[in-house]
């Protein structure tokens, strides 16, 4: 059982781990914002009938999305070791570990936003082309204003799935709290340790689930039926 | 206003010919005119109407609209062009994520109007569908005919000097159909609007266009004024439009059961409101029983159908029948005997 020392040292190994799972998730949640937003908005008007259509680029935006989400994560991490160190001057630690996981995130989290942006009524693009919209206008009022509460939902799911691949991030020494529930629970047989973590790691996810259904209901006005 | 000349579109299929859903159509529509298009669905009044604002780009023709070629147009002179066609949609197409006012207000914002300005003009248009009340709810909590209003005032915000109309009722029931068709055909005379509008029912020309085209298959078979188009219909496909809007189907049991003549009489204008039928019966020694009969007003204008029996003397039907044919428009004999 914890003593004292054990459970100081614990909670000095967890708060560590803590801040470096935030590290990791924040660039790659981040990156996932800013560049698989875009990345969803160009494979979705490059589809047919939509204001980009071109073959050539959804064809290739939309393998390359594929590919991306096809490969393990575990693969993906050793892939992405070269660049990593190349762009962060390091090759472990948790800045590393977050350039597989910025990769994988804002692969995930296009294909998100890309599915949340067609479930828009085409009806009101073309409602607003009509009344002399340019592209940009139709994107920033209609397209995103209108997908808003799908790509919240996606977001959400992009931020629960990448807290779990963070976890595999320890693998190249990124660290962080789902890395120290495998070092103490698999490695060292602590299952009590191991328990601690993954209530921490339950905890949180489900904050971050009912926090992202709670910002997408309240600014959903769809109806359903 | 709008003019259309031999105007096509083509869309490729694969391994198929080409299909025409609009073939070679010139229409003039002028200003002040409320313009109806009908036609049963897939005949091509949507993309003909589409491309009067240029949403589908013709395959070939022109399209000129308050005296500019949209073709000609650069991508920026078309978006100007477009902020003087307003258009309303069968599935009113607004913003799901945006209240009433925010609705309305989008026209605007593209149209790069200021914030107050902006406030004024929806308020104005507000009151003009008489929404004031809703100007904060969401479309979720609107009516059928309560959307419709909300694209109106939206397709209204720019001033435009055209409104087009696509299948704008064809989702409500009758009487909020009604109020929506009222409310148009208010726009159209107080502010002066062109309006071109498509419906698959003659009911919906009828009660408000002036002129109509009729559309089968991609191509306008007829076109002139509504009373024209109902008085006189030449096509048999307007033929058939027209009489299915009178609903004067007699069932056959009765056409076979009848003796006598049965003829079918029309009125024109003021025909339609002298006693002919009486002074019929005055004159000459028969009786005449009215099966079916329907007098509507297109406008101010009466156009009246009956379907009669005419019993009586051979001698006697023959001179009934020959002076009808003299004091109504047109008389039509079902069968004689």
């Amino acid at each position: 059982m914890l003593n004292n020392i054990d459970l100081t040292v614990l909670l000095q190994d967890l708060s560590k781990a803590a801040v470096e799972t935030a590290q990791m998730n924040g660039i790659g949640l981040a990156l996932s914002l800013l560049l698989g937003v875009p990345l969803g908005l160009v494979l979705f008007l490059t589809g047919k009938g939509l204001l980009w259509e071109n073959r050539v680029f959804a064809f290739g935006g939309n393998l390359l999305v594929n590919f991306l989400r096809s490969l393990p994560f575990v693969i993906l991490l050793i892939l992405m070791l070269p660049l990593a160190s190349f762009l962060t001057g390091r090759s472990t630690g948790p800045f590393a570990a977050s350039v597989p996981l910025a990769i994988a995130a804002v692969a995930f989290y296009a294909r998100l936003v890309q599915v949340a942006l067609a479930e828009v009524d085409r009806g009101v693009i073309e409602a607003a082309l009509a009344c002399g919209a340019t592209h940009w206008h139709v994107i920033r009022h209609v397209l995103l204003p209108e997908a808003f509460p799908g790509l919240l939902r996606g977001f959400t799911v992009t931020a629960v799935s990448l807290i779990g691949y963070s976890a595999m991030a320890g693998i190249v020494g990124g660290g962080g709290v789902g890395f120290l529930a495998i070092n103490y629970g698999y490695y060292r047989y602590e299952t009590d340790v191991m328990i601690v973590t993954v209530i921490a790691l339950v905890i949180v996810v489900q904050a971050i689930q009912s926090l992202g259904d709670w910002a997408a209901n309240k600014k959903d006005h769809k109806v359903r039926d | 206003m709008i003019v259309l000349e031999k105007v096509n579109v083509r869309f490729h299929v694969r391994k198929a010919p080409d299909v025409y859903a609009v073939r070679d159509v010139s229409l003039h529509v002028r200003r002040g005119d409320f313009f109806g298009i009908v036609g049963t669905s897939g005949a091509g009044k949507s993309t003909l109407l589409r491309t009067i604002n240029f949403l589908e780009r013709p395959s070939s023709g022109r399209v000129i609209v308050a005296d500019q070629d949209l073709g000609m147009l650069g991508p920026e002179a078309l978006r100007r062009a477009r902020l003087q066609i307003g258009m309303i949609f069968q599935h009113y197409n607004l913003l799901q994520s945006k209240t009433v006012f925010e609705n309305i207000a989008l026209p605007l914002k593209i149209a790069g109007v200021g914030e107050k300005e902006t406030q004024q003009r929806v308020n104005e248009l507000l009151e003009l569908v008489e929404l004031t009340s809703k100007k904060s709810a969401h479309p979720s909590h609107l009516s059928g005919g309560q959307k419709q209003r909300v694209g109106i005032a939206r397709a209204l915000a720019n001033h435009p000097q055209v409104l087009l109309c696509d299948e704008p009722t064809s989702a409500l029931d009758l009487e909020t159909s009604s109020a929506i068709l009222e409310l148009l055909k208010t726009i159209n005379a107080k502010l002066g609007i062109t309006m071109v509008l498509i419906s698959h029912e003659m009911r919906v020309i009828k009660k408000v266009c002036n002129r109509v085209a009729v559309m089968l298959d991609g191509a306008v078979v007829e076109s002139g004024t509504v009373y024209e188009i109902f008085a006189e219909p030449k096509h048999p496909f307007t033929v058939d439009l027209v009489n299915r809007t009178q609903n004067l189907s007699l069932p056959d049991r009765l056409l076979k059961s009848q003796y006598g003549d049965l003829v079918k009489i029309h009125y024109r204008g003021e025909w339609a409101e002298e006693p002919v039928i009486a002074e019929t019966l005055r004159r000459f020694p028969v009786t005449i029983n009215i099966l079916h009969g329907n007098i509507e007003y297109i406008g101010e204008a009466p156009i009246g159908t009956l379907v009669a029996g005419i019993q009586g003397e051979a001698a006697a039907r023959e001179s009934a029948r020959e002076y009808l044919r003299q004091h109504v428009a047109k008389l039509e004999t079902i069968h004689a005997q």
